[in-house]
């Protein structure tokens, strides 16, 4: 049956957006620094390889 | 997070969405969860034999 | 972008930015590679102890393609937010293949390849259906990589499609080819870093100059859609791209290579945290995606969105970091790919199945020659010019995710059954593509994931095996 019927949509509002953008780009920040803080400890003790 | 009217949409598609979606969810769920099963399992007997 | 049109990075600037990397990844490449012993172990493998930041940066850098840094705006921009989760959560492959990294390092130590397992475990039937599904997506895969170089590069900075296909796939080839594993798990460190940094500087720019709230509201106004956590679209394609992932990852030996390479002790670990770093990389990216949107920017490709946004807000020196980034993600997985499907020819076909007799030595000669064998096909099949390259990879779908019950079966139930698992991945596969044909291409990895899983669970119960899991401690 292909009868149109009005979607309701749920739209995020201004805040969460904002949290979901901003908690991303923090997240790829806070992955450069802990793969590099990992490699510190590694390299410190011979342990990278 | 508020609603709003949008555009139409056939009933089809939106059943057929709905449906693979909750089917989706289903499928990755069970796997997640036999998986986490397994897992623990095996830990679980590993420990005990080593213990 | 039309060939006409003028390149974002003048074509001095992309060779010389070429030249540096090349020669960059080349001399490291060759220096990592004598380190270690020399044997075949050591060149497939990497000697088996790589710590935990090389294995969550291999892993990280393998999974960020060419399309991760293309495709993903591409989604944000016209699928929006769902576009954005959807293709974030392929990340759930590299994280639930986490605890199975664990157990296979512990039932297979002396283990080289993900055909090892399921030769051993369902037997030499299994593995052909195995191989089959594993042969198609991994030319597929290579394919992609190596056309997006040709089409990004050309898009970037106006090189020829062939030359830039050429250099990309040869600088991946020669660091690969003389380092081997070691080679190529060095060098995805430094390509992991650099992408995941420049990513972020775009990314904190952008949002510098076009505010959140500001996006918001212009796409509340415009494009209420891509802010639509029900959209249909959005719903269609969320869990095909977390199963199909679970089916990349669970069945390539991509990812078994670096289960075997990673020290014991860190491999778990490795694998939930690159699925973490990874899955910011789409969502960043998507987030520019819908910046360009909001501010209607002109696009004479939707794919071009990453770089026609940095291009903007930084000039020539955002298209430069457009395009090293893009050099890298294309490398990092080339070079993941040559090896690891090399390891797989020459370790399951020529050694295992052709000369149980080869010494260690010829094991090794077969896999530099697979790298090259490799190489020369994928730059011929690719040498014809698609542009519809990336729903080439969807089809691989339904067979990749009709992997995933029989190989994490077969690692916890003894009683997972032989016949079953055959069964599952053929039976999984057909529904599969049935479903790619009939309903959608987006829906075909769920399809054959679910009929795989019904398969191998009614098999097993019905008709259950005794598995005595020592029999997969083979012996190098």
């Amino acid at each position: 049956m292909n009868v149109a019927v009005p979607m309701v949509a749920t739209l995020i509002d201004s805040t969460w957006f904002t949290i979901v953008l901003a908690g991303s780009q923090l997240a790829l920040v806070m992955s450069v620094v802990v793969l590099l803080a990992i490699w510190w400890v590694e390299w410190r003790h011979g342990r990278v390889w | 997070m508020h609603s709003a009217v949008m555009a139409t949409c056939s009933v089809d598609e939106l059943l057929w969405s709905r449906l693979i979606f909750a089917l989706g969810a289903v499928v990755t769920l069970a796997t997640v969860v036999m998986i986490v099963r397994g897992h623990l399992y095996w830990q679980h007997r590993d420990s005990r034999h080593a213990g | 972008m039309p060939d006409s049109a003028a390149p974002f990075l003048q074509p001095g600037v992309a060779w010389a930015l070429v030249v540096v990397f090349a020669v960059l990844w080349i001399a490291l490449g060759i220096a990592w590679g004598r380190r270690g012993k020399g044997d075949a172990d050591d060149y497939m493998l990497a000697g088996r102890n790589i710590g935990l930041a090389l294995s969550t940066a291999t892993l990280m850098a393998s999974w960020v393609t060419g399309n991760t840094t293309l495709l993903a705006p591409e989604f944000g921009y016209k699928t929006g937010l769902w576009g954005m989760f959807s293709y974030a959560l392929a990340g759930l492959g590299l994280i639930l293949f986490a605890p199975l990294a664990l157990r296979i390092k512990q039932l297979m130590p002396f283990g080289r390849t993900s055909g090892d397992f399921i030769r051993l475990r369902y037997g030499r039937p299994a593995w052909c259906v195995f191989m089959v599904i594993t042969a198609v997506y991994t030319l597929g895969f290579l394919m992609t990589q190596a056309m997006g170089a040709g089409l990004l590069l050309q898009a970037l900075s106006g090189f020829d499609y062939h030359v830039g296909m050429v250099v990309v796939l040869g600088v991946a080839t020669l660091y690969t080819l003389f380092g081997g594993m070691r080679a190529v798990i060095g060098t995805d460190f430094i390509q992991s870093l650099l992408i995941m940094v420049l990513l972020a500087v775009v990314a904190v720019l952008a949002f510098r100059q076009f505010p959140m709230p500001e996006v918001h509201a212009a796409l509340s106004l415009e494009h209420p859609d891509r802010l639509d956590l029900l959209l249909p679209a959005g719903l269609l394609i969320a869990w095909n791209s977390a199963l199909f992932s679970m089916g990349e990852v669970f069945h390539n030996n991509i990812w078994w290579s670096r289960v075997f390479a990673s020290r014991r002790s860190v491999v778990m670990t490795s694998f939930v945290l690159g699925g973490l770093a990874w899955m910011s990389v789409p969502m960043v990216t998507g987030s520019i995606g819908l910046v360009a949107l909001a501010r209607n920017l002109e696009l004479d490709q939707i794919n071009m969105v990453f770089p026609v946004m940095a291009a903007d807000l930084l000039g020539a020196g955002g298209a430069a970091l457009v395009f090293v980034v893009v050099f890298a993600s294309l490398t990092s997985t080339l070079d993941s790919l040559l090896a690891s499907t090399a390891d797989l020819l020459a370790e399951d076909v020529y050694f295992k199945l052709l000369r149980p007799q080869a010494t260690d030595l010829q094991l090794k000669q077969a896999a530099r020659l697979m790298v090259l064998g490799l190489a020369v096909v994928t730059l011929a099949l690719s040498w014809p010019r698609l542009d519809s390259l990336a729903s080439v990879l969807f089809f691989t779908g339904a067979l990749v995710a009709s992997t995933v019950w029989p190989v994490a079966c077969g690692l916890y139930w003894r009683m997972a059954n032989r016949r079953a698992a055959i069964i599952a991945m053929l039976s999984g596969s057909a529904v599969g593509l049935t479903a790619y044909g009939l309903i959608a291409p987006y829906c075909a990895a769920v399809f054959s994931a679910a009929v795989s899983a019904l398969v191998m669970v009614v098999g097993s119960q019905c008709w259950p095996e005794r598995f005595d899991f020592a029999l997969l401690k083979e012996e190098a």
